[in-house]
């Protein structure tokens, strides 16, 4: 019993986040398992890596996202914090429920698409690229 | 440049151009954060303007706060059902689980047989071993014995013929020359000269 409840909480002071391995202007990340109190740092060594994440589309205008779903699962069942953006990476591949900023940032972006005024200032729309073009 | 030389001036001083001189004082530190920022001194109070100013206010609207926090709590409950669900799959199916360490056994048993079948194999093949090098054993002490027995004849054949040759001289030695026989056998062989040169007849008359 006592065995079960140790190896449910056996991750709980690791979180599982995005790590900076890019370059000036070229982002890419790996998501990694780190322990919460250590820094972000691409040059401190986290437990283990378990995916990547390129943000810029390529040229199918695709984000591409590698997971290791095994290791995931033995880190979710070892109860491991997962932060924002590994979260809703994982939700949108199906392998946990949806997080609630993936749904906000959606109804955001498509009352932004009417609404001028709640636009963030630093993308540029399609359309409005198109126009200038 | 005299100008800063004859002020004594530190390096970190901005040149903006020749013409006009701009002196910005920048303060270090050997440890932390390199530069000192440059702010009010905290024993100096607020600025009157600054003092009783409204806090901004949240343009979110309220419903849509309490939607995200109500979609919140729904993540976070599927997420912990999510956690225990994956937690005892894991204790029930992996390979460090139940049905792991059962078939981790019955490994380890088939292990133990075939170890058990592999140690009586190597007996039976030790007896047999054992037997065949014991003939071997065997036949290899008969050809030695061979060859000692041979290599001791060939040395007695030799001693013999060391012994007749020994004999031979010693017989020959017998009727040597000394010193005062020697004109004797002198005058004795020039009375009875030698020639090789004859030839025999059928009835052996020279």
């Amino acid at each position: 019993m006592s065995q079960a409840a140790s190896s449910a909480t056996k991750y709980a002071r690791h979180c599982l986040r995005l790590s900076h391995w890019g370059c000036k202007n070229r982002p890419f990340y790996h998501i990694v398992v780190a322990k919460k109190s250590f820094p972000n740092r691409h040059y401190i060594d986290p437990v283990e890596q378990v995916g990547t994440f390129d943000p810029l589309p390529n040229s199918n205008n695709e984000k591409l996202c590698a997971l290791n779903l095994e290791r995931l699962h033995h880190y979710i069942a070892g109860g491991i914090t997962i932060e924002e953006p590994v979260a809703q990476l994982l939700g949108l591949a199906g392998f946990t429920p949806n997080h609630p900023s993936t749904y906000a940032q959606a109804w955001r972006n498509r009352e932004a698409l009417t609404d001028d005024s709640k636009r963030r200032k630093n993308v540029i729309l399609k359309e409005i690229q198109e126009e200038t073009n | 440049e005299n100008i800063y030389k004859m002020l004594k001036l530190p390096s970190s001083i901005s040149q903006r151009s020749q013409n006009c001189v701009s002196l910005i004082f920048v303060r270090h530190k050997t440890w932390g954060k390199a530069v000192i920022p440059h702010k009010k001194p905290r024993w100096i109070p607020m600025a009157r303007s600054k003092m009783f100013v409204n806090p901004p206010t949240l343009l979110i609207p309220k419903e849509e706060l309490e939607h995200e926090e109500s979609l919140k709590v729904e993540y976070e409950r599927r997420m912990n059902a999510l956690a225990k669900y994956l937690h005892d799959d894991e204790a029930k199916f992996s390979d460090r689980g139940e049905a792991g360490l059962k078939e981790a056994e019955i490994e380890e048993q088939e292990h133990r047989r075939l170890v058990q079948e592999n140690e009586e194999e190597n007996k039976r093949v030790a007896e047999l071993r054992k037997i065949r090098l014991q003939k071997e054993f065997e036949q290899k002490k008969i050809q030695i014995q061979k060859e000692v027995q041979a290599q001791q004849e060939v040395e007695e054949e030799r001693i013999r013929k060391a012994d007749i040759y020994v004999r031979e001289q010693a017989e020959k030695f017998a009727n040597r020359i000394l010193k005062p026989d020697l004109e004797g056998a002198i005058l004795k062989a020039l009375d009875n000269p030698i020639d090789p040169e004859f030839a025999i007849d059928l009835h052996g008359h020279i």
